[in-house]
């Protein structure tokens, strides 16, 4: 096995790489539906258990790499759906709350702000996305992001042989040296996009609803995804349900994952 | 002990990327455009309907393969069981299947045992080999001294290994069962006369209380819970059903609860008599269930008219409500309230697993538990709990010859049936005793079969020196995993995702259901499926044995017992011929029928023909087994079991007994799985190993104590101390937990070095430390009840 080839080799060999969302705006705007669409995420704490299927479909679906012992402990292990927990009391007056956490997808994004060289910009679609090719790691988008919902990539990704035979084909791992995040599996969308161009209609509610990884493993269908422009989409009637919230509402980043939260049961 | 290298023996099972799972292997050559497998064009995808095989629970997935290799699991949507949803463990299979350190091909060992020495052979010569040792044990008469450990709770393969087992005269098939499901299959058994876990139709049930059950972590069916827990609190407007969880540790389950009941350790089975007191002093339980299904409810005379006790005076007298406040540290105020809002939100469903019943007071606790069932008259009714009915008949038995029907009427090693653990299904703890003191006989063969005890069963040190006493150590494991170390011959079996298969799934809401395996990518390497390695075992030792399993191969068999599931009476969709369900399997990945309720007349096998709370099996057994009076009470004084005459056959707690001296060990460890422990274990899987939750110290072995523990003996979050119990020692780190109680030493199983080294041998993990202390009548090992100590490292 030659030592001195290139990472982009690796990733020239991946059929299909798309790491690069911006490309698939052009191709929405050139040939999409009419509306434009405004991608959301809806996640139900009432149904959520913590089981964090998410965080492992996520890291299948997206070629994340494994951390490791020792890029774990010094807390580089990269997670685009992560699991935080908030808990308070002592024993045994207890309470925990876990929060399924991708990128928020900001309307206002402090991040894009920041970049010094356009890596990170907003697509059509409002998908907060990450051009790896211009990032040159400076990390203050990561220092930026109110939600930690950004990733530095401390290492080159790598896999043991055998492993890389179950990459995902159809996204590129991210150099190290970047930054990089959750996109809401835009490839996804490009696909069920192409897919119902192919069958001459648009894209509906049903199409998308568990289209990103993290939606379609969840066991207790906590997560929906969705077109928020959408009058009729559920993830738009979930938004405005009064049991709806969004993480740190008061810096005015304007989330587009809304949480669902309910008081206990009530006799 | 032999020393080996890591990297020498991953050498020898022929891995070629040693340290891969631990992360220090960098990819840095180029990539290899892999040649397409025959078939396959570029740029071509398929999607392959299987079912999961990383717990029993048995989701049916889809496998997107991409170019002949399998890139994402996806849930099944219409499938019964997770209805498109998959957990952690299920989406990691893909690791599994592509795991760097699989064993490439059959292998017999080379050099000294757990040198990790071992030769490449064929299959055929593998299987000549071990069919010649096996005959030989069988011409010395002694066939029962083959003994085989088999991991799978249900199934084909377990089908398979029985009957070899009964053609070739051994009567040791053992089983995990006493470490796992044994506390609520024996409460059904002896209460319904059906010894299977029991189903929940969870979805229309209107109060649930789990005592020590993980529901939302790690029992035989986590992620059916998830589902239905989403469609039991958001699934209609306006009704939310409540989850009650008792327990001593805050878990994730206790978090996603809506009432978290803490509890002192190993006292479950009082408080499930205190409700018990509370529903039947004010009258709150359903009077026309326990008056027409019940047996046992109040005071009863016997042919020959001696009076027995009934339960209500059992729980009337015993469990006042103060007392049982006293014994578990719930309040009374909290008893009084649960059992009326148990009564009130009808029907609830009592359900008690893992921890609960993994003491010593095991059976009187699952059975205190499942009493509750019956008095709020949930038994066999829509929202509550439901008997699964087998899908799949038995095969016509075989006529065993001379040597096997000799063979078959020894004791068996595991105590099953015998006075060595009279009121169980045996106990897989007791093997190591038994195989070291060559009691009753000596073992000369070993198979392990999704068996891993040095790793996963207590006192894995004993295990050890237990393995290097039998001549003959067979492993069927794909992985080098801590037993295999030990083999002598290893005959590695396909991954779930490699192999065509029948499941029968733990029973989930008791809807009958027949998972479907096939190969979603050709096998990666030299390996069989177990099913084909027994079929061709039996050809191989002649027609005594080969005339009990007459099948070409595995696939064979399947269809032949799926024959059965056409014949069979289970209601749901008819189908033709096997041909037809075939074809439709492989579509949707398995077969399920309709649920059923109300059906009284074999959910209560039992000799009343009802549900029993004075078990008569249980008086029985003890009067088969004990000949007077006399010898019973001799044995109970043994072994410091307290209850005496009609307390043993009725639902009842007795004070738990634990391993280890309380001054010399003052803790008591408190083990369980998260929802990462998949089958064997954590360690292997990096996407498990690495789930977010687990944090920074997601790759070390650690035990979690209170803070006030973490206080009184200086102990600091990361920092690394020794575990040590009677059964062994081991390092690992703390973590500073405020769901911990003060007293008790939380401990996350299955952690451990990947690959493993002989070095480790016995306590990695941490399944090792714990006594195989168990419950005296039943043999349910007492997995709650090891104490240990904690000792800074520094010290």
């Amino acid at each position: 096995m030659s030592r001195t080839s290139s990472r982009r080799a690796f990733l020239g060999a991946l059929v299909g790489a798309a790491g690069v969302a911006v490309e698939e705006a052009a191709a929405v705007e050139r040939s999409g539906p009419p509306r434009r669409h405004k991608w959301g995420m809806v996640i139900d704490l009432d149904r959520c258990t913590g089981c964090q299927a998410c965080a492992v479909a996520c890291r299948a679906e997206n070629n994340i790499p494994i951390a490791g012992a020792t890029n774990t402990e010094k807390g580089r292990s990269i997670f685009w759906m992560n699991l935080l927990a908030t808990s308070e009391g002592t024993y045994p007056d207890l309470r925990q709350q876990f929060f399924p956490t991708p990128c928020n997808h900001c309307e206002d994004p402090p991040c894009i702000k920041v970049c010094p060289v356009g890596a990170t910009s907003q697509s059509e679609d409002g998908i907060t996305q990450q051009i790896p090719d211009r990032c040159i790691g400076c990390r203050l988008c990561e220092v930026s992001c109110p939600y930690t919902r950004r990733y530095f990539n401390w290492s080159e990704p790598s896999w043991p042989v055998a492993w890389r035979e179950h990459l995902n084909p159809d996204v590129a791992p991210r150099p190290h040296g970047v930054i990089e995040k959750c996109l809401f599996c835009h490839h996804r969308i490009r696909a069920a996009k192409a897919r119902s161009r192919a069958e001459g209609r648009i894209l509906v509610d049903a199409d998308v609803r568990r289209l990103p990884a993290c939606a379609q493993t969840c066991p207790a269908e906590a997560i929906v995804f969705g077109d928020l422009n959408d009058p009729d989409s559920e993830v738009r009637r979930l938004a405005e349900s009064p049991r709806a919230f969004r993480l740190l509402e008061e810096l005015g980043t304007h989330p587009k994952v809304f949480y669902l939260r309910d008081a206990k049961w009530q006799e | 002990m032999p020393e080996i290298s890591r990297r020498g023996l991953l050498r020898a099972f022929g891995a070629v990327s040693a340290g891969a799972v631990t992360g220090c292997a960098r990819y840095q050559g180029a990539a290899p455009v892999s040649p397409l497998p025959a078939g396959w064009h570029r740029g071509e995808e398929k999607w392959v309907a299987t079912t999961c095989g990383q717990c029993p629970a048995g989701c049916g997935v889809r496998v997107r393969v991409f170019e002949g290799r399998a890139v994402k699991i996806e849930g099944s949507p219409n499938h019964p069981i997770n209805g498109g949803g998959l957990g952690p463990k299920g989406q990691a299979g893909l690791e599994l299947l592509y795991h760097p350190d699989r064993i490439r091909g059959p292998l017999r060992r080379e050099g000294p045992r757990g040198s990790g020495r071992w030769t490449p052979i064929t299959w055929e010569a593998a299987i000549q080999h071990l069919a010649a040792e096996l005959t030989g044990l069988r011409e010395k008469q002694e066939p029962q001294s083959l003994v085989v450990i088999d991991g799978e709770p249900r199934g084909m393969v377990r089908r398979l290994w029985e009957r070899f087992l009964e053609a070739y005269g051994s009567p040791n098939h053992v089983t995990h069962l006493s470490t796992t499901d044994a506390g609520k299959v024996l409460a059904m058994a002896f209460m319904q006369g059906v010894a299977e876990v029991p189903g929940y139709d969870w979805r229309n049930a209107e109060y649930v209380v789990g005592f020590g059950v993980s529901l939302f972590e790690s029992w035989c069916q986590t992620i059916h819970m998830s589902r239905a827990s989403g469609a039991m609190r958001r699934g209609t407007p306006g009704r939310r059903v409540k989850f009650v969880h008792v327990s001593p540790r805050f878990s994730v389950t206790a978090a996603s609860a809506d009432e978290w009941v803490a509890i002192e350790p190993a006292t479950y089975g009082a408080l499930a008599l205190g409700l018990a007191h509370v529903l039947v002093r004010d009258r709150l339980y359903d009077p026309d269930f326990v008056r027409a299904h019940t047996f046992g409810f109040e005071e009863w005379r016997d042919e020959q008219e001696r009076p027995h006790r009934g339960f209500r005076d059992l729980v009337l007298t015993d469990y006042p409500p103060d007392k049982v406040a006293h014994i578990t540290g719930v309040p009374s105020a909290t008893i009084e309230r649960l059992a009326r809002e148990m009564s009130a939100h009808w029907p609830a469903i009592a359900v008690g697993d893992g921890a609960a019943a993994a003491a010593t007071n095991g059976l009187g606790t699952s059975m205190a538990i499942h009493a509750l069932n019956a008095l709020v008259g949930s038994l066999e009714r829509r929202g509550g709990v439901v008997t699964p009915r087998p899908v799949l008949a038995s095969w016509n038995a075989i006529e065993a010859d001379e040597v096997a029907r000799a063979g078959l009427k020894v004791e068996p090693l595991d105590g099953h049936g015998t006075r060595a653990c009279p009121l169980g299904l045996g106990s897989v703890q007791r093997l190591p005793e038994a195989i070291l003191a060559e009691r009753p006989y000596p073992v000369k063969a070993l198979i392990l079969y999704r068996s891993n005890p040095v790793f996963s069963k207590p006192e894995g040190t004993r295990w050890v020196e237990a393995l290097q006493k039998i001549p003959l150590v067979v492993s069927c494991s794909p992985l080098p995993d801590e037993s295999t170390l030990w083999a002598d011959l290893v005959l590695p079996d396909h991954t779930c995702l490699e192999r065509w298969e029948v499941v029968e799934p733990a029973p989930s809401s008791g809807q009958p259901i027949i998972g479907f395996r096939q190969p979603v990518v050709e096998p990666r390497h030299d390996t069989m499926a177990t099913g084909d390695l027994v079929i061709r075992l039996a050809r191989a030792m002649g027609p005594a044995i080969a005339s009990a399993l007459p099948w070409a191969d595995y696939r064979e068999a399947i269809v032949e017992q799926l024959k059965t599931l056409v014949a069979s009476g289970a209601t749901g969709p008819r189908v033709p011929d096997v041909q037809t369900l075939l074809a439709q399997m492989q579509e949707s990945g398995g077969w399920w029928g309709d649920q059923a309720f109300e059906r009284r007349e074999d959910a209560f096998a039992t000799p009343s023909r009802k549900f029993e709370f004075y078990s008569q099996a249980i008086a029985s057994r003890l009067s088969e087994i004990f000949p007077d009076s006399e010898a019973l009470e001799t044995y109970l004084a043994a072994r410091g079991v307290l209850a005496r005459g009609d307390d043993l056959c009725l639902p009842h707690w007795e004070p738990p007994r634990f391993a280890g001296d309380p001054h010399e060990y003052p803790l008591l460890l408190s083990p369980h799985r998260a929802i990462n422990y998949a089958e064997g274990g954590v360690r292997h899987l990096p996407w498990l190993r690495e789930l977010p939750a687990a944090g920074l110290q997601a790759w070390r072995e650690i035990v979690e104590i209170s803070p006030d523990d973490a206080r009184r003996l200086d102990l600091h979050e990361g920092e690394a101390v020794w575990v040590e119990s009677v059964a062994g020692r081991r390092r690992m780190h703390v973590r500073v937990h405020a769901g911990t109680r003060a007293g008790t030493v939380g401990l996350p199983l299955g952690h451990g070095p990947w690959p493993p080294t002989a070095r480790d041998a016995g306590t990695a993990g941490g399944h090792g430390l714990l006594s195989s202390l168990s419950d005296p009548l039943a043999g349910i090992l007492a997995e709650q009840g090891t104490r240990v100590r904690l000792r800074k490292e520094s010290a």
